[in-house]
């Protein structure tokens, strides 16, 4: 009796220890994630166009090897100008980037007193692949300086549409 | 703990939304502008483009005689003094100047102007005054000339007085354009050169030679009367120039 009840206990245990192998099963799903983000990009598209005052008769000029926009730079150079003479510029600007872009104004800034500028067209807002100008014009004042120079920066920040 | 939980969830959506504030996406674009003014630079000179004329010059119209007394001096680039002393009737001085544009933007004559620091009406009245220029400009030669008194006043009775100066001047400068490199030289072109000596041989003012000689002339006519005995005028002739769109 003791031998078969050994017996028994024995298989009892090889049978529990089997079935701890064999009792859980399992089953794997998977979610495959790919998050690509997009891109804002705005950039100055071509160089800048410069039309002068309509008596100007070639007195004032415009720099031509540093009158140039690419990427998110863009200088304009003017030369020989005089109390009076105006320089409109126009420079477009494209939204390169896969979100529509806002908030695109630009901000001028000059550094003497006898320089005004006059924006007169913004690229505000920019859908994908679209293309607007800036439109400003510079006007010398009659109280310009000869033979001196003045600086006018203008900086614009885009925001992604949706703040 | 249930609360605990409540409030650790809490604090992990408000950290969430913040980071969410701060991620927005931005390009910003800068325009640098320079801006240079040019010059306004008119200046008596010593010589002309090619160097043929120089300046500047006086010259004593005399015949027979050795008494006048004239001068000339470049002061510095705006002023030149002319000065006379010792004229009596039939003699006079003709005296050459050089206006160059050394600036970088055109000049324009806006007016001449005579202006008497010591007046005197009878010179006014009796010195005859007669001249003329020449626009030049290097590369193209001759632009343009003409003379003073002009060819209708000669019709009218030929206004060549010192009391005439200022408007003769002005008819004959007023609105010419001088381009940057442009000369001005107070001469009298050749196909005029015969009318000025015709005006000084009628009022006999001798010593003038077309042929060699040029610029403006000042005389005393010979029929001049002892009232112009030891007078005196000083005046400065004033070339005012503006820019080219005003």
């Amino acid at each position: 009796m003791k031998k078969s009840r050994i017996l028994a206990f024995s298989l009892i245990v090889m049978v529990m220890l089997m079935g701890a192998g064999y009792a859980a099963w399992t089953d794997t799903l998977n979610i495959n994630n790919t998050v690509k983000t997009g891109n804002l990009d705005v950039n100055f598209s071509e160089n800048p166009g410069v039309v002068f005052n309509t008596d100007n008769a070639g007195v004032a000029k415009v720099v031509v090897s540093e009158t140039v926009a690419s990427g998110n730079e863009a200088t304009v150079k003017l030369e020989n100008l005089y109390p009076g003479a105006t320089a409109t510029v126009t420079i477009p600007v494209k939204n390169d980037g896969s979100i529509p872009v806002k908030n695109g104004t630009f901000t001028f800034t000059p550094d003497k007193t006898w320089i005004t500028v006059t924006p007169s067209s913004q690229p505000t807002e920019l859908a994908v692949g679209e293309t607007k100008d800036v439109v400003y014009t510079i006007t010398i004042g009659e109280d310009a300086l000869e033979d001196t120079t003045g600086t006018v920066t203008a900086t614009a920040t885009f925001d992604q549409f949706n703040k | 703990m249930k609360k605990t939980r409540i409030l650790a969830l809490s604090l992990i959506v408000m950290i969430m939304l913040v980071g969410a504030g701060y991620a927005a996406w931005t390009d910003t674009l800068k325009i640098t502008n320079t801006v240079k003014t040019g010059e306004m630079n008119v200046e008596f000179v010593d010589a002309d483009f090619d160097g043929t004329r120089l300046a500047p010059i006086v010259t004593g119209l005399e015949v027979g005689g050795n008494y006048l007394i004239p001068t000339i001096h470049l002061d510095d680039p705006k002023n030149i003094t002319v000065r006379v002393e010792n004229m009596y009737p039939g003699t006079g001085i003709l005296y050459d100047a050089v206006l160059k544009n050394k600036g970088t933007v055109p000049a324009v004559i806006d007016n001449v102007q005579v202006i008497f620091n010591t007046d005197n009406q009878k010179l006014r009245d009796n010195l005859i005054v007669v001249g003329g220029y020449i626009h030049m400009r290097p590369g193209t030669g001759e632009v343009d000339g003409d003379i003073f008194p002009g060819f209708w006043d000669a019709i009218s009775g030929r206004k060549i007085k010192l009391n005439d100066l200022q408007k003769n001047l002005n008819d004959m400068l007023k609105n010419t354009t001088m381009q940057p490199g442009d000369y001005i030289v107070f001469d009298i072109p050749d196909e005029f050169k015969d009318e000025i000596q015709t005006a000084l041989t009628e009022e006999e003012i001798s010593g003038y030679d077309p042929q060699t000689q040029n610029c403006i002339i000042m005389g005393l006519p010979k029929k001049a009367g002892n009232d112009l005995k030891e007078q005196e005028a000083v005046f400065t002739i004033k070339v005012n120039f503006k820019q080219h769109n005003k």
